[in-house]
């Protein structure tokens, strides 16, 4: 009975429209950038709103976060709150533009009457007493944030949190400033650039003849202002917030009798080159992939997006590692709810480690089961730059060689920069083979066992005879060739990645070749089985993006089996099963199969690379403030007919 | 929710595996996938069944036939062949297994074969019709009428260009398109046919041309006029090569033989039905009647057919649209410019209107509306009950055919003008 109860229950199932999801909507004017953090889009996250949750973490000492654990729980499994569940039957997207004013007009004067010092998205806001995982959730002694005026009890504060006899590479100079005044300096070796400690702090520091009066009362603009011969000095008075900065490369300047603190930057550590591309090459185009220098990443977008309306926000990443990343958008481009929903995401998390974007991902994507990638990862700036101007979000990271863009949708993964960089035929030619090479790599093993298996009777004769002539010494199935042939594949393509790089390319192929040649003269597997491995392979290697032909290379197996076990039925239900999953998912409240289901403006530009000066409007799913990227005419020289 | 989307996935999955899946997978080099199935009168049981297959052996000549199969029949390029008695075409391939070590597979069966003595006993429905609802024969397989027994034409087929049975079928199946002298019929056609109102089935011939009409030594040709056409099938005085050949058409009473065509009458044939493509026509010189002057004949547009019907019965108009090209003209008359050229264009367009209606007169006596008449005559009938109470195939009977073929003479090949070849003076 209870399974009969199951089955009636599945067969009545029905998904609460209320998903407690974040979908973006189109936003009715822009929002003053990051000033009120917690406008939740969506009204069925006000009362639990995790983002509450999560930000505010920070001052009641880790439980707060568990709260908003449980909070997003509750708002997903949309039972626990009544205002939700009233909601839930009239609330469906999208809303109407004087609604969504009302709604928004009743969430900030709720959220007026929070507290308004929320951290905001400073570093120091999310270390607060959480720089070290042992304290986290335990009582800790409050002791005073604040500087101290005398500089041993500095000094030993700073020694003591920096566990100072055991931590070797954190430096403290002692001086004199100006021959009288007791002074010391705190930075950690190698992150910072001696030259300038050197020359641009200490020098001037030492000098005796700093001016009469300052002889007496070390006063902090002076310093700042006649002393310092550094550009960007800040003054800081929070222990928390000078111990970040000084394990980001900053040198901390203490004087005696100041209760205050320099933080100098002196940032200038190692780091890798601006190198080629690894992954993403392309024959036109620049040549520049991002490095593991968050500055330098940034740098290297500023660089082709030369606008004043180019934010970046920093926020820390890894409760205890406290990496930083930087997200980049255009203001008045984007949609303000998906700057706001991206850095709700980053700050929620509460995990000590994080490093960089290949983790950072995974935390933040919307589907965790699904095997197809909902962020756009890449190396090249070229890539993210055109994105950023069409209304996404960037995320870049310190550590890391790549950026996150999210939204992001299914046909976007196919497309190249190669595209852009090429006449509007080719390109359209070379997307067009790309699809190909998809469909080759999802499908061909699964079709040619469906076939051969069940459906022999759609084969040439004369194909079907050379196959069987071929297999004649065989003494497998094919499916036994096949899972043989695809399993050592992907073992030479996973041995290919860890082997040095001189000897890489050489045995991959090689061995490739090798395998095949020897397999087929071993009767192991038939020859016409390599080409149908060696097409799958190369269609895989024609993807573009690294994780789509992950996700791919897993589904083929899935294809594989399904052919063996139901022919082209199987193969037919998994497309089903695979496109209903995927029709169903969302990159950061965007449908992934956009524009397609469901369809959108600017179809056409999914298969056909439309000509530079057609594609006036930016993508319409992800609701951008600025619809069009260029004027109706674009080239003005030639007028609208061409004359 | 998770949860309970999951598990209706998998028991959606599990369900639609068990219940819907195809379930009858075959390892490819598990069956033994027949090529020709031939069809003959047997002696010790009704039907004698022949079926050939690749013997999956790399190279030709290896191996020898199984039981049935003659020394090199069939068996040199790779293909086998076994014969048996057998109360019916199904049981006859289990009893095959007896011999056949792998399971009889027959969606490649692209050519069926049937012998002339079957066809002419008119047990062919007994046959087709259990035949076609075989979920592994192809309803395109080309149909045969072979002159003879049809395992004897699977022995004889030996391709002698390329070692590939298959394609070697199959091409030949093309063959109406370039020459016109035999016709494509399908399983599919035929079998139509035989349920059809309005018409009668045809099937193309095969035969088995031992070259015995081929004499070495002789009084060599004259002057006489003969197409080429008129050979009939099996006589084609030809050496070397392939023995069997393809050539001209039997004309079907319902599922009873009942006459046959020459190759050239075929070609008449594929013009009223809409088949033709092109072919070399030759016709007597006007001018100059011991010499010929040879055509390229190719189709102009779709026949125009308009149907009457008065009290004796209906009253057929037929228009052949042809076109061509002058290929030679022997007496190097200049036939290339008027008026000397619709002399010509007439000559020929009477040439083929005369073979064309004793053709249709010679299918009109027998009551054979293998024209396709009926499909036209059909379109003026109101109701499918209408149509059937008319009885066509009775009334065709009755019909009066006018017919006119329409020549239009497009080029004269590489040649504007044939120049007079000088002779000596002496010789004038």
């Amino acid at each position: 009975m209870a399974f009969l109860e199951f089955i009636k229950n599945l067969l009545t199932y029905k998904e609460p429209l209320q998903t407690g999801r974040f979908e973006l909507h189109e936003s009715p004017g822009e929002n003053p950038q990051g000033a009120d953090l917690n406008i939740p889009v969506e009204s069925g996250n006000i009362p639990g709103d995790p983002a509450q949750g999560s930000s505010t973490a920070g001052d009641s000492t880790g439980e707060g976060s568990g709260d908003s654990k449980e909070a997003t729980e509750d708002s997903q499994n949309n039972t626990s709150n009544q205002s939700e569940d009233k909601k839930a039957g009239i609330k469906k997207s999208p809303k109407s533009l004087g609604k969504w004013n009302k709604d928004r007009k009743q969430e900030s004067s709720r959220t007026k009457d929070l507290p308004q010092d929320l951290p905001q998205h400073t570093p120091q806001g999310s270390s607060q007493n959480q720089n070290s995982p042992q304290t986290r959730g335990s009582s800790q002694t409050q002791k005073s944030d604040a500087v101290n005026k005398n500089l041993s009890k500095n000094l030993q504060r700073m020694q003591q949190d920096f566990n100072m006899p055991e931590n070797a590479d954190i430096v403290i100079r002692n001086i004199k400033a100006g021959a009288s005044t007791d002074a010391f300096i705190l930075y950690v070796d190698g992150m910072v650039d001696k030259v300038t400690i050197n020359e641009s702090i200490l020098s001037p520091l030492m000098q005796t003849d700093q001016g009469t009066e300052s002889n007496k009362e070390p006063s902090a603009d002076h310093i700042l202002e006649s002393v310092l011969s550094v550009n960007d000095i800040q003054k800081s008075t929070s222990y928390t917030e000078i111990i970040q900065k000084v394990l980001e490369g900053v040198t901390a300047l203490f004087v005696d009798g100041l209760d205050i603190c320099f933080l100098i930057e002196t940032q200038g550590f190692e780091k890798r080159n601006v190198e080629q591309p690894v992954t993403e090459r392309t024959i036109f185009g620049p040549h520049e992939a991002f490095s593991e220098s968050l500055a330098t990443n940034i740098t290297l977008i500023r660089r082709i997006i030369k606008n004043k309306d180019l934010i970046t926000e920093t926020l820390p990443i890894g409760r205890s590692n406290n990496l930083k990343c930087a997200i980049m958008y255009m203001k008045g481009i984007v949609n303000p709810g998906l700057v706001q929903e991206t850095k709700r995401r980053i700050q929620s998390i509460d995990t000590d480690y994080i490093l960089g974007g290949g983790e950072l991902n995974q935390y933040i994507e919307d589907h965790n089961l699904s095997l197809l990638p909902q962020i756009l990862s890449t190396e090249r700036p070229d890539r993210t730059a055109p994105l950023i101007m069409d209304g996404r979000v960037a995320i870049l990271y310190e550590s890391s060689p790549n950026a996150s863009i999210v939204p992001t949708n299914f046909f976007e993964l196919i497309y190249s920069p190669d595209d852009f960089f090429i006449r509007w035929q080719y390109g359209t030619f070379v997307r067009a083979i790309r699809y190909m090479a998809l469909m080759l790599s999802l499908f061909l093993p699964g079709i040619y066992l469906a076939i051969t298996q069940y459906h022999a009777e759609a084969i040439p004769t004369e194909l079907i005879l050379a196959i069987e002539k071929s297999r004649e010494n065989v003494p497998f199935g094919v499916i036994f060739e096949i899972l043989l042939m695809e399993v050592s594949f992907e073992l030479i393509r996973e041995a290919g990645v860890r082997v040095p790089e001189m000897v890489g390319q050489t045995l991959g192929i090689v061995g490739a070749l090798i395998l095949g040649q020897s397999a087929v003269a071993a009767n192991l597997v038939s020859p016409i089985l390599v080409i149908i491995v060696a097409i799958t392979g190369l269609g895989n290697f024609a993807m573009p993006n690294h994780h789509l032909a992950i996700g791919v290379r897993v589904l083929r197996f899935l294809f594989i089996l399904l052919g063996a076990l139901m022919g082209f039925y199987g193969i037919t239900f998994g497309i089903i099963i695979v496109a209903g999953f995927a029709v169903h998912m969302k990159s950061f409240g965007v449908p992934f199969f956009v524009p397609i289901a469901p369809k959108t403006q600017s179809n056409l530009e999914t298969f056909i690379r439309l000509p530079l000066w057609i594609s006036t409007i930016r993508t319409d799913s992800i609701n951008t403030l600025n619809r069009r990227s260029a004027g109706r005419i674009v080239r003005r020289w030639k007028g609208r007919r061409g004359e | 929710m998770c949860k309970r989307i999951l598990s209706a996935i998998v028991i959606i999955a599990l369900f639609s595996a068990v219940l819907g899946g195809c379930q009858d997978a075959n390892e490819i080099d598990a069956v033994v996938r027949v090529l020709v199935i031939g069809i003959d009168k047997g002696v010790t049981d009704k039907w004698r069944l022949t079926v050939q297959f690749s013997s999956m052996k790399e190279t030709p000549g290896g191996g020898g036939g199984e039981e049935g199969g003659s020394t090199g029949g069939g068996t040199g390029n790779g293909y086998s062949h076994v014969t048996i008695d057998a109360p019916s075409f199904f049981e006859g391939i289990d009893m095959l297994g007896s011999s056949i070590s792998r399971k009889l597979f027959f969606t490649h069966a692209g050519t069926i074969i049937i012998s002339e003595r079957l066809a002419r006993e008119g047990i062919l429905g007994d046959f087709i019709a259990p035949l076609i609802r075989y979920k592994q024969i192809r309803e395109s397989a080309q149909l045969y009428v072979v002159k003879g027994e049809a395992m004897d034409f699977i022995v004889e087929n030996q391709p002698t260009i390329g070692n590939t049975l298959s394609k070697s079928l199959e091409l030949a199946a093309k063959q109406p398109d370039n020459t016109g002298y035999t016709i494509s019929v399908t399983l599919n056609d035929f079998y139509s046919a035989l349920k059809s109102t309005h018409g009668q089935p045809i099937m193309a011939i095969a035969a088995v041309n031992d070259f015995k009409n081929f004499k070495r030594d002789g009084p060599r040709w004259k002057n006489e006029f003969k197409k080429g056409g008129e050979y009939k099938p099996e006589d084609l005085p030809r050496h070397g090569e392939n023995k069997i050949e393809f050539w001209g058409t039997a004309v079907f009473n319902r599922d009873k033989m009942v006459d046959e065509l020459t190759g050239g009458e075929n070609r008449l044939l594929l013009m009223a039905r809409n088949e033709f493509k092109r072919g070399f026509f030759t016709i007597r010189d006007p001018k100059s009647p011991d010499r010929i002057i040879a055509m390229d004949v190719l189709k102009d547009k779709n026949p125009k057919i308009k149907i009457s019907f008065d009290e004796d019965g209906p009253v057929i108009d037929i228009t052949i649209f042809l076109k061509g090209d002058i290929l030679s003209i022997q007496s190097r008359i200049h036939y290339e410019e008027d008026p000397l050229l619709s002399t010509l264009v007439t000559a020929l367009e009477k040439d083929i209107k005369d073979d064309l209606d004793r053709l249709i007169n010679k299918c009109k006596n027998q009551g054979l509306d293998v024209f396709r008449f009926g499909e036209s005559a059909a379109k003026y009938f109101a109701t499918i009950e209408e149509w059937e109470k008319y009885y066509w195939n009775d009334k065709f009977k009755d019909a009066k055919i006018n017919t006119k073929v329409d020549f239009s003479m497009r080029r004269t090949g590489t040649r504007l003008r044939s120049s007079p070849i000088p002779r000596l003076k002496g010789e004038e």
